[in-house]
């Protein structure tokens, strides 16, 4: 039973350890490839655009032609103060990196985590960490 | 072959500074290749993808990217060889990067295909910060040194110089942003 315990404890750390968050950054070449991004209204992406200015923002809208945003407190080499709205069509966006949390890629994470757990306490002769169902 | 060893060292150091200089502010993409349907593109798109492709190696230039030569690169290699095990013994295993290598080298490519698709649909030609050089001279410039890199003649390390000094001044853009 003790080992049982451990072994949940365990679990949750390396779960907790496994940030659900990735960042993906894209050269976007059309405006429908801008769309297939998926970026909606709350993500904060950081963009430059083709007059080479760097941004990041929080997205407020998506139009069908642009982002309407806030800036954020401004990254490395960025200018613009946060607070300001800014509008950035997709024709002037050349790079895009959105930060975002990726339920798909929890999911295998933690379907990992629990196999390998799993198979040790299966080797260590520890009980089930995931209880089974109980019999007729 | 003491010698040789000395300037493997000096190789693997060049590296390991070159991986210094080398800080991204955002996460690079490495460009596509161009793809049939992109041959498509009339002249305005495919100068409007030659300027996003180049906004994307201007962000990597900016962020110290460079090119690597195959020298610099099997120095990195080695150097890694030692370093990655001697550093996970700290239990932070460290490496050194490319310098940016594999980004902007896809990038140029990118962008030399590009041109070259803007070329075969007859677009008229655009400046360049270059005095008196228009892109599509650039892309001549570009194709002979490609020429000299494929049939192994000439200094690597100089024809990636020439390579990034021509296309550092393939756009016009406001002084105050200008590539480094």
């Amino acid at each position: 039973m003790r080992y049982g315990t451990d072994i949940r404890s365990v679990l949750a750390v390396m779960l907790a350890l496994l940030s659900g968050c990735t960042t993906q950054s894209y050269a976007p070449t059309t405006d429908v490839g801008t769309l297939e991004l998926k970026i909606e209204a709350g993500d904060e992406i950081r963009v430059v655009t083709m007059q080479r200015e760097r941004l990041s923002f929080e997205v407020t809208e998506v139009r069908g032609d642009r982002f309407v945003g806030v800036t954020v407190e401004p990254n490395r080499k960025e200018l613009r103060p946060a607070g300001e709205t800014v509008e950035v069509p997709f024709d002037e966006l050349a790079m895009l990196e959105v930060t975002r949390f990726d339920s798909t890629g929890m999911g295998l994470a933690a379907a990992a985590v629990v196999v390998t757990v799993s198979a040790f306490a299966v080797v260590l002769g520890a009980v089930p960490v995931v209880p089974l169902p109980a019999g007729p | 072959m003491k010698h040789g060893a000395r300037t493997h060292g000096l190789l693997a150091a060049a590296a390991l500074l070159a991986g210094c200089s080398y800080q991204p502010s955002l996460q690079h993409p490495k460009l596509p290749a161009l793809v049939p349907i992109e041959t498509t593109m009339d002249c305005r798109q495919i100068d409007h993808a030659i300027d996003r492709a180049d906004t994307v190696r201007w962000v990597i230039r900016d962020d110290g990217g460079q090119l690597e030569t195959s020298g610099e690169k099997a120095a990195r290699y080695t150097g890694n060889f030692f370093l990655v095990p001697l550093t996970m013994l700290g239990g932070a295993p460290l490496y050194v990067r490319d310098g940016g290598h594999a980004v902007l080298n896809a990038a140029d490519g990118r962008i030399r295909q590009l041109l070259q698709l803007k070329r075969d649909h007859g677009c008229p030609p655009r400046p360049t910060t270059l005095p008196g050089m228009d892109d599509l001279a650039l892309l001549r410039e570009l194709e002979a040194l490609q020429q000299q890199f494929d049939a192994g003649q000439g200094d690597e390390a100089a024809l990636f110089r020439e390579r990034t000094r021509l296309l550092d001044g393939l756009r016009v853009v406001p002084a105050a942003t200008a590539a480094p």
